[in-house]
């Protein structure tokens, strides 16, 4: 049995959608934001379920992308019965899709979700008389604790089968001239439903309809000519072609408001009082920035301090397992050439990138989804608005950046979120400007080894070099929406959601697997080769030297006008996949080593930088380019999925290469004047 | 009057909604329509955030002004 779930966004479909399948299922989709469908399979008493999780909609009648995916659905779709679930507190609005549901097919059962939530403020529903109202089963859940899920399948198992008679739309006055539709429409479904979008002119939906059902309404000119008569006819009697959706708007939400008078019951006037009072804090123009900026301070720092600890214990274990590695390859007799070259070079740098990307990501993104968990963030896009409205973008885009502190890919991926195509662009382009996880340590040594070595001193430049990167995401943002991606900034609604308790396992256990592996297997496909790559650089030579010794001459003197050297461009280059990987292939340079390597010595490896012509402009310089380049091959390949374009792709990197080189040219200027 | 111009946590009717077809559509979605109440509770430079059926909604005040609403 096919079984579709829908839903307004943030009502928790996605959770009911976990009890339902079990977590395993749960693939291909994105926290935050279901873009597309998502499959699952229960069996429940003999049957076999598939439940397919569909975007969160508002209403059929509209259609951003994402949402023309669920009415398709829901009008076109094989499905034996539909789930729509509801927020227990906000029912009102969401019976609004119930009721247009309704419309179209009987095989529907109503799930009332988040009842608990319902409860502590006091609200009532009576969910037998919703249910004899709607015509359909009404089933309250908690899909956190997994309460309700079985009558939910018990009432599906019953409305399959059944042929009640459901609630409909009252159009009063369009009433009228929808039934001079009605001799053309045949009886597939809802008359009125294909009247209004007969009316409404939808060719989305008269393609789709044309295309299920064999008929021409999208082409035929007399049904063309009967549209525009009746069109004509409202025109003369005061109703504009306009009024059409407002009308049916209008009615399903009168109706939505009787019956709502009729089932719910608000037993406490004041039910929401905790959460206008936590909205005020945490929107007030002083106690709401210092949160906002404290929150930011405290997810980093407990992410850098206590992922050195993990880091530190898979770095070990990756290198005990190198020598067996070693050992057991050496003991077919396979040519060293080529045990070293997949040890030393693929291994090598992919045990590393996991050792030093896993544990940051695994503790930043669980501390991120438990501030996104309990419904903070969209206030953040909130305070944010009036900043980033300046630069012709939305607050959302203050979300896709904090996430890019993790790690840009995600932050690239997060930019779904964003409604409007143009706005997505800047978030996405401008992501990197942010630093990510994996360019912290190489910050945080260089403050401490060459700026200052007192550790509040350094937090205080970090924080700088920081500020100074979200600057530039300004400001880049502001001058692509003026020239690449001109556009004002559109219309901006944002949902402030109630407050929730996070769920902390489940937190933890989402945000590694949807976030943290997804990014981890796309920096590993790009390590291992790179790996390779890293190892025949140094391991071949001509004529003398290595083919990256070779290298890091030619670049030589183009660093140097960087305020670099040539060593610095190549670990760059080289670190294209992963920039963790940057500082390694440095030493690894400097030493004329064949393999990547880390000195833990903070002392040894200051004078090994001395030794090779560092200097404080050296570091700053390195610095702002780290900041300031290519973003990594993981969110490359990443922003060219969710654009799906070259040209997009391309521009993401050379935009902040040549910030970077812009920057790091005028600050070597400066000095040597 | 105009939507813009009630006082924080003052409570209006929507009466009319004139807006592009888009943003019109948007704001049917979620529940801004004729006859509608609708409060403002928070607000700062660029944004005023709507208690609607229920909800929570932030609105720009570009938006809102396009909606005009009756004490």
């Amino acid at each position: 049995m096919r079984v579709g779930l829908i839903g307004n966004p943030n009502v928790g479909k996605s959770t009911i959608f976990n009890a339902l399948t079990g977590m395993h299922q749960h693939t291909g989709n994105w926290p935050g934001k279901t873009v597309d469908k998502a499959y699952g399979y229960r069996v429940y008493n003999g049957v076999q379920y598939i439940i397919e999780d569909l975007p969160g909609t508002y209403s059929l009648i509209s259609h951003s992308k994402e949402e023309e995916i669920t009415r398709d659905y829901v009008y076109f779709g094989d499905y034996d019965a539909l789930i729509v679930v509801c927020d227990a507190c906000s029912i009102e609005r969401n019976l609004n899709l119930v009721m247009q549901v309704l419309e179209v097919t009987n095989k529907v059962v109503v799930c009332v979700n988040l009842i608990d939530e319902a409860k502590k403020k006091k609200i009532e529903i009576d969910f037998n008389k919703l249910s004899d109202i709607l015509g359909v089963p009404v089933v309250g859940t908690i899909a956190r604790s997994k309460k309700g899920i079985d009558n939910l399948l018990d009432d599906l198992s019953r409305v399959i089968y059944s042929h009640n008679d459901v609630k409909k739309i009252n159009y009063e006055v369009l009433d009228n001239y929808l039934v001079k539709l009605f001799d053309i429409i045949p009886n597939y479904f809802s008359k009125n439903v294909v009247g209004v979008h007969l009316l409404l002119k939808d060719y989305d939906f008269l393609n789709s309809y044309d295309y299920k059902y064999n008929t021409d309404f999208s082409s035929n000119s007399l049904v063309k000519k009967r549209v525009s008569t009746i069109l004509n006819d409202m025109f003369k009697d005061g109703l504009d072609y306009d009024d059409i959706q407002t009308l049916v708007m209008e009615n399903v939400s009168v109706e939505c408001e009787k019956i709502c008078s009729k089932v719910v019951r608000f037993n406490d006037k004041n039910y929401d009082k905790n959460d206008r009072f936590l909205d005020k804090i945490f929107t007030n123009k002083v106690s709401g920035s210092l949160i906002m900026i404290g929150l930011l301070f405290l997810v980093l720092w407990i992410t850098i301090v206590f992922a050195n600890y993990p880091s530190q214990f898979l770095y070990d274990l990756f290198f005990k397992f190198e020598k067996v590695l070693f050992n057991f390859l050496a003991f077919f007799h396979i040519p060293s050439f080529i045990v070293n070259a997949l040890v030393y070079g693929v291994y090598r740098v992919l045990a590393w990138v996991v050792a030093v990307m896993l544990p940051p990501m695994a503790i930043f993104f669980p501390l991120f989804t438990i501030l996104e968990d309990l419904g903070y963030l969209p206030r953040i896009a909130f305070n944010l608005d009036g900043i980033y409205q300046k630069c012709g973008s939305c607050g959302k885009q203050a979300l896709t950046m904090v996430q890019g502190f993790g790690c840009n890919a995600v932050g690239v991926t997060g930019s779904r979120i964003i409604d409007s195509p143009r706005e997505r662009l800047l978030s996405i382009v401008t992501n990197s400007f942010v630093p990510c996880n994996g360019r912290f340590p190489l910050l945080i040594s260089l403050i401490s080894m060459f700026l200052v070595s007192n550790k509040v001193f350094g937090s205080l430049i970090l924080t700088l070099f920081i500020v100074f990167g979200i600057f530039i995401t300004f400001l880049i943002t502001k001058i692509l929406s003026k020239t690449l991606l001109k556009g004002f900034s559109s219309s901006f609604i944002l949902e402030l959601p109630p407050y929730r308790r996070p769920q902390i396992g489940k937190v933890i256990v989402r945000s590694i697997f949807d976030r943290t592996l997804f990014v981890l297997k796309r920096a590993v496909i790009v390590s291992a080769p790179a790996g390779l790559i890293i190892w025949l650089l140094a391991n071949i030579y001509i004529g003398g030297s290595s083919i990256l010794g070779i290298c890091t001459d030619f670049l030589s003197p183009f660093g140097s006008i960087l305020g670099m050297d040539g060593v610095i461009l190549m670990a760059f280059l080289l670190g294209f996949p992963a920039n963790e990987i940057v500082i390694p292939i440095m030493i690894m340079g400097y030493m004329s080593l064949g393999y990547i390597i880390d000195i833990n010595n903070t002392q040894e490896l200051y004078n090994l930088f001395l030794n090779n012509g560092w200097n404080i402009v050296t570091s700053i310089c390195v610095m702002l380019f780290s900041i300031f380049h290519f973003p990594c091959m993981t969110t490359l390949l990443t922003i060219k999925k969710e654009t799906g374009s070259l040209k997009w792709t391309f521009l993401s990197f050379i935009i902040p290469l040549a910030l970077g080189i812009i920057v790091c040219f005028i600050v070597n200027l400066i000095v040597k004047i | 009057m105009k939507l813009n111009d009630l006082k924080l946590y003052e409570e209006g009717i929507i009466n009319k909604v004139t807006a592009s077809e888009d943003i019109k559509r948007r704001f049917l979605d979620i529940g801004i329509n004729r006859g509608v109440k609708i409060k403002p509770i928070l607000s700062n430079k660029t944004m005023r955030a709507y208690l609607i059926k229920g909800t929570v909604i932030g609105i720009r005040l570009n938006d809102s002004k396009n909606i005009e609403v009756i004490i």
